[in-house]
């Protein structure tokens, strides 16, 4: 008696498909599963058996062999529960048509019968539908996050002899449907806005300048002076998400099994803001079965990364790959899994120590050298792909009550979506979308001067002792600068307000 | 001079320097007492037998050429109480040191200068004043004098670079320890444009005594001291109570009372020192009369019409004699920020204003009458 279900599972961010094959034969009553199971998957045959007696089915008492093929590829995760159990069903004659066979099938069991949710079903529906299967039987929980994958059945099932009877014929069940677009002309909402953060405004300048060309920032500052704030209100500045975009997100949200369950969509972009205690790997992404880490977690959206120089040094440094080519490679003997991860980089450091260097209401007690020790630790090819530094001063609660209400989120984000689309008609045909991603050719062909500008560059490196690092920096930004302003060529004004942003690059820390 | 190697060997053996006054009484000369017997020795009451012993042995082992090769090998000079060279001020001074070591030959023709001195942990307001003051001061050919610490110090050196250059500072340590390290650039500045002078041997760490030593220096070689910032028991007012006993005149620029750091050059003034505010003042203090015309003259001839925008008059205006903060500056105008922050660049590349840490913003005196 044999039996053969379709089930898929995930490797990185792909899907590939598992055929769940069963055979029951006569001998002494055993359980075996093999094709490299995990040990969620030995389990299973606990949650299997189970699950069909307290359904009121019957489970044989008899030599059970289920094999997941491909034999060589290692399988992990409570997703093959459901497929097992059906594959008994099948193999048993308690399943009596034939319709299993063009339906793909995932699902967690619990001993009573009932199904629970898994992960990464994004991804197995989209890969199903490429493969032409028909339709997929899945908990009710994933059922939208599957259905946003057009022309594929999707059926909910709550329990396994609702699966029974569906394919028994003698249940109807109604594909889930989603209406993507209803979904997306509605406006996005978030919970936070620009106008609470009070005062700050030159923070929030730059906070726009960084939305509009791409730009990775360090935030400089006391503590309490409100950076966390401030960077967390940067998403409802950013462009909204594309169809394409957010599929991607949710994709990896999928895998991560962070989906909420209310919205099978992510449409917000992201902002992850991880503690400075986190791992490599929890940060880059990795473990046995790989699983994105918080830089992928954060793509299409914001990487908040709070006192950025207590981050450990190799922590750090596995940013720069990322930074670069916008994703990241993991390494295993077998394979290599690559988790998309391009984000904005926000990082928020105190200018020393103590934390209270160039603050006006307290002393700073640190040593020059003490600071720059502080200062070090941030290497400096990954100070080279932040273009933005700007200081937050601490605001004093006189000044807090003072300050007037602050601009929505709402207008700041229609003049980000305007110099994108400057940015994006200007890289047409090139591999880069925004300013900051420029290399030094583009930089020379896209950042042209008025003379005016081009000598208050130079006078402003020669004399506010700017290092050579900067002179890049500042034509991308002021490259920006000119974009939110409608100019064709950067401006004085523009290049000035650009050299503001390198703080660190002065010889004011000393 | 052949006998520099001798007042080298003095200087290296350290009983003998410890005591190198009383020896002078007696010897007069330093060839005199490095080949002086141990009968001579005793004789002075200054040594027990051990120290004798001791230093017997020790003018032994030293090959005073050697040393003197070494020195030359190293780029480092010397100038001896005996030498021509020697700075005049200086060796009016009770106990001048009887051997510098230099780098940077400003010092061998040195004539006169003015001490900057101050707090390390200054404030930007004093230290742009600090820097301002050296400027003109040197613009018009006085030396700076100051000692290279952090704070103030470092401002006067730096504000003296900008013009002609002229600025010594004096160490209290060996001449080849960088010490604050931050200020090995303006090591480097000092030694090729003015000079480095310290009267301790190579490889002296700065140990805390020497720095009142080194302050004796300090006052010893200028004409006036000025203190810019002090708290009450700053170094920078022993280097003012030196320049008193050294008969040089005592200068302070007074602050508010609620300054910690203005304590010491307000009980200063309150003691009798001279209330200064500029560079002119500082001059006619000093009794360099014909310099504050010149530097009137200076001024006038050097300014060059630079036209502000009215925005950026504006923006002079509102920051008046106080730092403020980028946040007081935003709320105050209705521009865009954008716009603001551009003025502000323009302002500081034009001189007008100073960029501190945390967005701070302080006006120079530059364009002042």
């Amino acid at each position: 008696m044999y039996a053969k279900v379709r089930s898929a599972a995930v490797y990185g961010l792909e899907s590939y498909q598992v055929e769940v094959e069963v055979d029951i034969s006569s001998g002494l009553p055993n359980f075996i599963i093999v094709g490299l199971p995990d040990t969620a998957i030995q389990e299973s045959r606990e949650r299997v058996r189970s699950s069909i007696i307290n359904s009121e089915l019957e489970f044989p008492l008899k030599r059970i062999v289920v094999n997941l093929a491909p034999a060589d590829i290692r399988k992990e995760g409570p997703s093959f529960d459901l497929p097992i159990a059906l594959g008994i069903l099948k193999a048993t004659g308690q399943i009596k048509t034939n319709l299993i066979k063009d339906y793909l099938i995932l699902g967690e069991l619990s001993l009573d019968g009932k199904l629970r949710k898994v992960d990464g079903t994004l991804p197995i529906s989209l890969q199903a539908k490429e493969k032409g299967v028909k339709g997929i039987v899945l908990p009710a929980q994933n059922a939208l996050e599957a259905a946003i994958v057009n022309g594929l059945e999707v059926k909910p099932v709550n329990h396994l002899r609702e699966a029974l009877e569906f394919f028994n014929g003698e249940k109807e069940i109604n594909s889930v449907q989603f209406n993507l677009e209803s979904i997306f002309s509605g406006n996005i909402q978030y919970e936070l806005d620009f106008s609470e953060v009070k005062g700050q405004e030159h923070v929030k300048r730059a906070l726009e300048v960084a939305a509009s060309g791409g730009h990775n920032v360090l935030m400089i500052g006391p503590p309490g002076s409100g950076k966390t704030m401030l960077a967390q209100r940067l998403p409802t500045i950013l462009p909204d998400l594309s169809l394409e975009e957010s599929i991607e997100v949710t994709k990896i949200y999928s895998v991560a099994g962070l989906l909420p369950h209310n919205s099978p969509l992510v449409m917000r972009r992201p902002f992850r803001s991880p503690h400075h205690t986190i791992s490599v790997a929890g940060l880059a992404g990795g473990g046995q079965y790989p699983r994105p880490g918080e830089i992928s977690l954060s793509h299409q959206g914001v990487l908040f990364l709070d006192e950025f120089p207590e981050f450990p040094k190799n922590a750090l440094q596995v940013l720069r790959q990322p930074l670069e080519d916008g994703k990241v490679t993991i390494s295993r003997v077998s394979t290599s899994i690559t988790y998309p991860a391009m984000f904005t980089l926000i990082g928020a450091m105190n200018p020393c120590p103590c934390g209270y260097f160039g603050d006006r209401l307290r002393e700073c007690l640190c040593s020059p050298s003490k600071i720059n020790q502080y200062r070090g630790k941030i290497s400096g090819p990954l100070m080279d792909r932040i273009d933005i530094h700007v200081e937050v001063p601490r605001l004093t609660k006189e000044e807090l009550t003072r300050a007037s209400e602050g601009e929505l989120s709402k207008e700041i984000k229609e003049r980000v979506e305007k110099a994108r689309r400057i940015q994006r008609e200007r890289f047409k045909g090139l591999k880069i979308t925004c300013n900051a991603q420029m290399k030094p050719k583009q930089i020379k062909n896209f950042c042209r001067l008025t003379l005016d500008a081009c000598n208050l560059l130079e006078k402003a490196i020669e004399e506010l002792r700017l290092s050579a690092r900067s002179y890049d920096k500042i034509l991308k930004v002021s490259r920006t600068i000119a974009d939110l302003d409608e100019k064709e060529v950067i401006e004085i004004g523009h290049i000035a307000e650009a050299i503001q942003y390198r703080s660190l690059d002065r010889n004011l820390w000393v | 001079m052949s006998d520099e190697k001798y007042w080298l060997g003095c200087k290296l053996i350290p009983e003998i320097d410890k005591k190198i006054w009383f020896l002078l009484d007696i010897f007069k000369e330093p060839q005199i007492i490095w080949k002086a017997g141990q009968k001579d020795l005793a004789k002075t009451n200054l040594f027990d037998d051990n120290s004798i012993e001791k230093i017997i042995r020790r003018r032994k082992e030293i090959d005073l050429s050697f040393e003197l090769k070494k020195l030359k090998e190293e780029k480092i000079g010397i100038l001896t109480l005996s030498d021509p060279q020697y700075p005049k001020l200086l060796k009016e001074i009770p106990y001048p040191p009887p051997l510098l070591f230099y780098q940077g030959d400003l010092i061998k023709k040195y004539e006169y200068g003015v001490a900057i001195v101050g707090s390390r942990r200054a404030t930007l307001h004093g230290k742009v004043i600090a820097e301002e003051i050296a400027t003109e001061l040197s613009s018009v050919g006085v030396t700076i004098v100051s000692g290279l610490a952090r704070g103030i110090d470092t401002s006067a050196h730096q504000g003296a670079l900008k013009e002609k250059g002229k600025t010594i500072g004096v160490l209290g340590c060996g001449i080849d320890i960088i010490y604050p390290r931050e200020n090995k650039k303006l090591y480097r500045e000092i030694a090729e444009k003015g000079s480095l002078v310290t009267e301790f041997l190579a490889g002296i760490p700065p140990f805390q005594q020497n720095f009142p030593r080194r302050n004796r220096i300090i006052s010893g070689l200028s004409l006036g001291v000025l203190v810019i910032e002090a708290g009450e028991k700053s170094g920078a007012l022993i280097t003012a109570s030196f320049a008193l006993d050294q008969n040089r005149e005592v200068m302070a620029i007074p602050g508010s009372i609620k300054n910690k750091l203005s304590a010491g050059p307000n009980n200063l003034i309150k003691q009798g020192a001279c209330l200064v505010k500029d560079a002119s003042d500082v001059l006619e203090n000093l009794g360099l009369k014909s310099l504050v015309s010149f530097l009137k003259e200076k001024k006038l001839r050097d300014k060059e019409p630079i036209q502000l925008q009215p925005f950026e008059q504006k923006i002079l205006d509102f920051l008046g004699e106080e730092t403020k903060n980028i946040d007081e500056i935003l709320r105050s105008f209705s521009e865009d920020p954008s716009f603001v922050l551009s003025q502000l660049t323009m302002l500081e590349l034009k001189g007008y204003i100073r960029q501190a840490p945390g967005k701070n913003y302080i006006r120079t005196n530059y364009n002042e009458q």
